[in-house]
């Protein structure tokens, strides 16, 4: 059997083949020897976003272009800030009408004091209602300054302790954030600042508690801060929960830990 | 033309065709990475009083650690500084502050700054203990230039009185932490520059960057 009785016009149909071919080879080597386009012809700076942009509705950002965050700093810029009462909590960032407690009101006649030498450690990871303790904290947080410890006539009023959260941590800012817990006996108003939609109440250890969320929250990304403030009145004791680069999500199950 | 010279002339006109179209398509443009650097600096009043430590910084050594904050003693504004420059010919921002107050309270003023690449990823912090603040959060741009540091200052508050607040606070100071991917800079540790002996041990000449950080990011 011979190509002549397979194939109608066997010569014509492989000199189109050989035609083709010859073209997409000579497009192959010339697209690839070309390499990638110059950046200064073919991409322009990357301009950041006006203080009027905002996100487009429905449209969620892309979140591997620059400047993809503007747009809803911008959006949450023009919102007022929450002042109010939420979940039973004073909300005052402003610190509207409160005078602030000094050392003396909370430990009237002596004013606050240090531990024993040896003792900061001991004060703030042991047992108690102001116990913060690094080793009971999500994985991937590790202490950067302090722990802060102040008493009241030997008893813990005051404890504090700031941390880093590494990157790759769940619920963090893919390349980490900060972190800061603060305890206090006594109730105080909270003075974290932001709009009404960024705050939620909810109920931590069955108590009710406040949470705002940071401005911005897509897959693993965050900008802005996650704060959590709980009062337990079993105790009389406050504390805040806050990270400069997580969601609310990292913020709550801190605070969980702490309030176990 | 005899069919002999179309075949002859198919050929060229084929590869021409190809090498046209090879130069004509679009090509997506080049992804690189773009360098930033920041410095901080010291952004509270300019006498060092300790050396770099955590927590509270004891009139004695052996109850001191180590750490990534300085105490800056003095009665005064305190403020973000940092310092920018890039490689890029594309940016005039190294990225975005979010300029936050984390706690106003008793024995714990605190305002900080977190520092984010302009790929919305966050790098590094700077924290101002005993910093009395009345801002609302808000953001800042950081801006950076590819022909030498550019600087970058935002008012935080001024130092607070925190009297009363045992004998860790010993008048009005800041004590400025580098958290994050600062490498922390020549200045003494609180071994050697720490009370009661601050006018020898800490005096460090005129005053310089506290950190610095570098990064690449890369744009699609």
């Amino acid at each position: 059997m011979t190509l002549d009785r397979l194939v109608p016009f066997p010569r014509a149909a492989l000199l189109v083949l050989a035609v083709v071919t010859t073209t997409v080879v000579a497009f192959g080597a010339t697209y690839w020897l070309r390499g990638p386009e110059p950046v200064g012809i073919a991409q322009q700076p990357p301009v950041s976003p006006g203080l009027d942009t905002t996100p487009i509705p429905g449209v969620m950002a892309d979140t591997s272009q620059p400047f993809w965050h503007i747009p809803y700093i911008n959006q949450d810029r023009e919102k007022p800030t929450f002042t109010g009462t939420l979940n039973g909590y004073e909300i005052n960032p402003g610190g509207v009408g409160r005078k602030e407690r000094t050392a003396f009101d909370m430990c009237p006649g002596v004013g606050l004091s240090d531990p024993a030498p040896g003792r900061l450690l001991p004060t703030v990871t042991g047992p108690g209602p102001l116990r913060i303790d690094p080793r009971t904290l999500p994985e991937g947080v590790v202490p950067t300054d302090g722990p802060y410890a102040f008493l009241c006539r030997d008893n813990p009023a005051i404890t504090y302790w700031l941390f880093h959260v590494d990157a790759g941590t769940p619920h963090a800012n893919p390349g980490g954030s900060d972190l800061s817990i603060h305890r206090n006996v006594g109730r105080d108003p909270v003075t974290h600042a932001a709009p009404r939609d960024r705050w939620s109440a909810v109920t931590i250890a069955g108590l009710p508690a406040v949470v705002a969320s940071p401005i911005v929250s897509i897959g693993d990304k965050q900008f802005g801060d996650c704060f959590v403030a709980l009062y337990d009145p079993r105790s009389d004791v406050f504390t805040t929960v806050s990270a400069g680069a997580a969601n609310a999500e990292f913020c709550t199950s801190v605070m969980e830990v702490l309030v176990r | 033309m005899t069919a002999h010279a179309v075949r002859r002339a198919v050929w060229p006109a084929a590869a021409l065709l190809g090498v046209a179209l090879g130069l004509l398509m679009p090509k997506p443009a080049a992804a690189i990475w773009h360098d930033f650097y920041i410095e901080l600096w010291p952004g509270g009043a300019s006498t060092l009083t300790c050396g770099w430590h955590s927590g509270p910084c004891y009139d004695d050594d052996s109850l001191v650690s180590s750490g990534a904050a300085l105490d800056w003693g003095g009665s005064s504004g305190i403020a973000f500084l940092v310092k920018s420059s890039t490689g890029s010919n594309l940016f005039a921002l190294a990225g975005t502050g979010w300029v936050s107050k984390d706690a106003q309270s008793t024995c714990d003023h605190r305002a900080h700054v977190s520092v984010y690449d302009n790929n919305g990823g966050w790098r590094a912090t700077a924290t101002y203990l005993h910093t009395s603040s009345s801002f609302t959060n808000h953001s800042i741009n950081i801006s950076t230039s590819r022909y030498g540091l550019v600087s970058t200052t935002e008012p935080l508050g001024t130092t607070a009185n925190e009297s009363g607040c045992g004998s860790s606070w010993s008048g009005h100071h800041v004590h400025q932490i580098a958290d994050g991917g600062w490498t922390l800079r020549s200045y003494p540790d609180h071994r050697t520059c720490n009370r009661p002996t601050i006018t020898t041990d800490c005096w460090v000449g005129s005053g310089y960057k506290q950190g610095d950080i570098a990064w690449s990011q890369w744009v699609p």
